[in-house]
């Protein structure tokens, strides 16, 4: 990548000059990161073969919305999308209530077995049977082409886990103290009082699991073999790695006789583009949640 | 009649108390444990296949042993490919796992440095974005990037350096370098959180005291940020290694091409080929085991160095 020249500003100390350098290479690494997506918005809002003349970088010569339109009837991208949400509210949902009653129980100190199961949760996570145990038993339990599967998927993670114990465990006790004395139990201290107060880090939690479940290709790719079971991220996978001719076979085949504005290129940008808007979307304002998540874990865990 | 626990009382009748007052907990903990048992532990079962000639009609447990019991190891170790794939594995790990590391924490000794909140917030936001894309997306856009009629690479390269646009993903030696630096790009913002947190977390006064000692911005990195994150960082590298034999199997297997088959070649993308998809769930099940016991055994290993040596430790 051309980088501007540092030496523009007549150096006077030195300082200065690492401050300058730094903020153009932050700069540059920066806007690499973000101009890829706009670049695919604006390419998938673009007429395809408008698009093949070069020359589009941040917003569309010629709008249109054939690309969607089309990549949408052609590959049944409803039912892929159905797949996706159904997961992705179910599974976190699951993983989320499994996680915190479970951190939540972790997170006392003086019961009998408490260490036990602790260590029975931590041992998963160094060692592991590998992939094909893991599919034997998807299969006899009946899990293969189910669509219970993406649910079940990722349920367990001590990562997150050990997030909601930590920050748990850091809460006021006089909380709790106070609860106890009116005669709170367990379940209701759970349900009642910590979590309302943990909203925040739940949050967290149900987010990193959401995420993970919406951008998951390799379940559907390797644990399904029906299409209808799909989910968006393996069909766009898929998509993408079909050939350009492929593409423009199907494409034509589907009603567009005649001169059609889009290539299998602005196709795949608008796959791309339906794919990662959600995340694109809320990523600005879930930011914080993610970073925090992070250091809570981190700095017990 | 609740009893509080006292030394007087015999422990046996506390142990029973003490867990059925506590009752609500293990129901709390319950379906975390099954899930966990269903989906973790059963599964631990399945490395007997790799000591079994695994017949589909007959099952796991009434299947054969297989003849000596090491012959799935044998043939990993004798493969006319083990010499490529173990390679291929090594290099792309450590290579991901050396940048990586080295990026990040000079990622967040710079972006420490910086006077800006706000130019270091906002940057920070587009640092994070690409970890939350799947490596689908990203290869989505490599592919663009390193493509030869309207790749963005190319046009630079031609411009720059003139000749003929290249086809990056084509050709076997720039394989792992696109591989290490595409992952970089994905990670490394992701990657520097932790330390950025370290970092926030050092006493300001001993740096104001290094520089009325003189010692100017670099010093003052050297002896006070980093040995401060030192723990954090002996802490990231040791579960890195642990992961050594794992070189990224989603990253790999969606860049890979027939034309890098050679250099593509790892552990994980193996695996796949020959287990789910040829079947030979035997076979395939010796060679994870393989890579889990390494990766076990190497993360031991280094704890056990981080602990005796630098008084770091996971546990």
């Amino acid at each position: 990548m051309s980088k501007r020249n540092p030496n523009k500003i007549k150096a006077s100390v030195g300082e200065n000059i690492f401050q300058v350098v730094a903020l153009i290479v932050i700069s540059i690494l920066s806007i690499s990161m973000i101009y890829p997506f706009l670049n695919s918005i604006a390419l998938a809002f673009n007429e395809g073969y408008d698009s093949l003349k070069g020359g589009i970088y941040l917003w569309p010569r010629i709008p249109t919305f054939e690309n969607f339109r089309v990549v949408w009837v052609n590959n049944n991208l409803m039912q892929a999308a159905f797949v996706s949400v159904f997961r992705t509210v179910l599974g976190t949902a699951l993983h989320v209530v499994l996680s915190v009653c479970c951190a939540f129980a972790m997170s006392k100190k003086a019961y009998p077995g408490r260490k036990l199961i602790v260590t029975y949760l931590l041992i998963p996570t160094l060692i592991s049977g590998g992939v094909v145990p893991y599919y034997i038993l998807l299969r006899n339990i009946g899990l293969i082409n189910n669509i219970w599967l993406f649910v079940l998927t990722g349920v367990y993670s001590f990562f997150n886990i050990v997030i909601l114990r930590t920050y748990f465990e850091g809460l006021p006790h006089e909380i709790e103290e106070a609860a106890r004395i009116d005669g709170c139990g367990h379940v209701r201290m759970l349900t009642q009082i910590i979590v309302p107060i943990s909203l925040p880090v739940i949050a967290t939690i149900g987010m990193y699991s959401a995420v993970g479940h919406w951008n998951d290709w390799f379940t559907g790719e390797f644990y399904v073999t029906k299409p209808e079971l799909k989910p968006l991220q393996t069909v766009l996978t898929n998509f993408l790695k079909t050939t350009t001719q492929q593409i423009d076979i199907t494409g034509q085949q589907h009603g567009q006789q005649q001169a059609s504005t889009f290539t299998s290129e602005s196709m795949k940008m608008a796959v791309l583009v339906i794919v990662t808007l959600p995340i694109l979307a809320t990523y600005p304002l879930l930011q914080k949640y993610f970073i925090k998540g992070v250091l809570i874990g981190s700095v017990k865990g | 009649m609740q009893t509080t626990t006292s030394e007087f009382i015999p422990a046996k009748k506390t142990l029973g108390r003490e867990i059925w007052k506590n009752k609500a907990l293990y129901i709390m903990a319950l379906p975390m444990i099954v899930a966990v048992f269903i989906f973790n532990y059963i599964p631990l079962y399945g490395i007997i296949l790799a000591f079994k000639n695994f017949k589909f009609n007959l099952g796991i447990m009434a299947s054969p042993w297989v003849e000596p019991w090491y012959a799935y190891f044998e043939r990993f170790f004798t493969h006319t490919y083990f010499e490529k794939i173990m390679v291929n594995t090594l290099a792309i790990s450590l290579m991901k796992i050396i940048t990586m590391f080295v990026f990040s924490v000079v990622l967040a000794l710079v972006l420490n440095e910086l006077k800006s909140m706000t130019f270091k917030k906002v940057s920070q936001t587009a640092l994070y974005l690409p970890h939350f894309m799947s490596w689908t997306i990203v290869v989505g856009f490599l592919s663009r990037f390193l493509s030869l009629d309207y790749g963005l690479l190319n046009e630079i390269k031609v411009a720059l350096v003139g000749g003929d646009p290249i086809l990056w993903l084509g050709e076997p030696k720039y394989f792992w370098g696109i591989i290490v630096l595409s992952n970089l790009w994905k990670e490394v913002g992701w990657g520097s959180i932790l330390y950025i947190a370290g970092i926030a977390g050092i006493d300001q006064s001993l740096y104001e005291s290094a520089s009325l000692d003189g010692a100017g911005k670099l010093k003052q990195a050297w002896y006070i940020t980093v040995p401060s994150i030192a723990p954090i960082m002996g802490i990231s590298l040791t579960m890195s290694i642990a992961g050594i034999l794992y070189a990224g199997f989603d990253q790999v297997w969606l860049l890979k091409s027939a034309q890098t088959y050679d250099v593509a070649m790892i552990i994980d993308t193996y695996v796949m080929d020959i287990g789910l998809k040829q079947g030979q769930y035997g076979y395939a099940t010796a060679v994870s085991l393989f890579q889990g016991a390494i990766g076990f055994t190497m993360l031991l290993s280094f704890n056990y160095i981080a602990k005796r040596y630098f008084s770091i430790s996971l546990w």
